[in-house]
């Protein structure tokens, strides 16, 4: 299954360094904060991923196709983010996919950034952030961060398999998530979730610019937000607000 | 015996719901294709098509349209008959391609705009309005249900 999905390398990968995961979900909070931390950073592009599951997409930049799919990286972090929403039938193999070229290259952490449906998003005027983590251990190692621990509940989509793939494969893996809108692009939730990253592996980025120019990504992400509400919907992301039943 | 006849039972019910996925696959796909994909944009308007949703609850239907950039006081939100709503909003200001980051089109947009369809029969003319982190949301009363019996 995971070898119709590839991942290309462009240049060589550091071993041991953190990837930041920011794949198109709810309230896109994991592509805008992935994106910002990208250009604040300028991150090289380093590898993309290929396959044939995929929609038979070209992304241009100043006139250069690329795969919609990116991993980009300095020398200790890498940030793989995907300008397309993920159809639902291959968030399966992407997600394995992604983990097992995480084991090779001995990651250190995977930390994928996220959105947490909240209904009355409208009267939140700071988010709160929430995480779940592939070990106690990792979760006792960022309660001082001030991140509430998501002590019990469904998660839908591609972050859910990342988590449950790398605790599979004995890989630290994170998922941050902050109170969002489902439907509509959430700088302010993205940001939310950018300031607690800052702390949990001392990043040195400023979230100014995602909230001064929040109303214009917002605009910008109408359409790829459309795309990702269809495939979350396919997922059944509603899931999340389930009560769990634990006998 | 009892086994087998557990084993085929299973497979029956299997092949049901294989069965069900594949007419749903099947109908998104009909569905998919009558339906023409168009841009969220229109040149010849100037306008920009906002994101919607809307929610059906018991006693009212809701309906949420993210608004960034626009001027709160050119809000208009119109009843088009009586199960359709026309929202608008003049944006705080223009924008063309280039500034969405486009350079191979060309066009100017100077507000948002959408239809929404409302699912159930409601009081179209009683509806209220809210505007609140850009987000507008409208809130129309269902139709009250005659009781039978």
């Amino acid at each position: 299954m995971s070898e119709l999905i590839k991942i290309i390398e462009k240049k060589p990968i550091p071993s041991g360094a953190v990837l930041i995961a920011g794949l198109p979900d709810v309230g896109l909070v994991g592509v805008i904060a992935t994106s910002h931390i990208i250009s604040q950073l300028k991150l090289e592009e380093v590898a993309y991923i290929d396959s044939t599951l995929l929609p038979p997409i070209a992304v241009l930049h100043d006139g250069l196709p690329h795969s919609p799919l990116r991993i980009f990286g300095n020398g200790d972090l890498l940030a793989v983010i995907s300008e397309t929403a993920i159809p639902a039938d291959v968030v399966y193999p992407l997600a394995r996919t992604l983990v097992n070229w995480c084991k090779k290259k001995n990651v250190k952490m995977i930390i994928s950034l996220g959105g947490l449906s909240t209904p009355n998003r409208q009267n939140i005027e700071e988010p709160k952030v929430f995480a779940a983590a592939s070990s106690q251990k990792l979760l006792e190692t960022i309660k001082d961060s001030g991140v509430e621990v998501l002590g019990r509940g469904f998660m839908v989509g591609p972050y859910a398999l990342i988590l449950r793939y790398a605790m599979e494969s004995s890989i630290n893996a994170l998922l941050l998530m902050a109170e969002a809108f489902h439907n509509y692009p959430d700088p302010e939730a993205a940001a939310a979730v950018v300031m607690k990253l800052r702390k949990i592996i001392n990043l040195n980025i400023d979230v100014s610019a995602l909230i001064e120019q929040g109303e214009e990504i917002r605009l910008r992400a109408r359409d790829i937000m459309r795309r990702t509400q269809e495939e979350m919907a396919k997922m059944k992301k509603s899931q999340e607000y389930d009560l769990p039943l634990y006998v | 015996m009892s086994e087998e006849i557990r084993r085929r039972r299973r497979s029956i019910i299997e092949l049901i719901d294989e069965y069900f996925d594949a007419v749903e696959r099947a109908a998104r796909e009909f569905i998919g294709g009558l339906i023409s994909e168009k841009p969220s944009w229109d040149t010849e308007e100037r306008c920009l098509e906002p994101l919607a949703n809307i929610f059906v609850t018991a006693n009212e239907v809701i309906i949420t349209v993210d608004l960034p950039l626009v001027k709160p006081e050119s809000i208009r939100v119109e009843p088009m008959g009586e199960n359709v709503l026309e929202i608008s909003a003049e944006m705080k200001k223009k924008l063309n391609f280039g500034d969405l980051g486009l350079t191979h089109r060309r066009g100017e947009f100077e507000k948002l705009r959408c239809r929404t369809r409302i699912p159930v029969p409601v009081e179209i003319k009683h509806l209220k309005i809210s505007f609140r982190r850009g987000i507008l949301e409208v809130k129309v009363p269902r139709k009250r249900r005659i009781p039978v019996g």
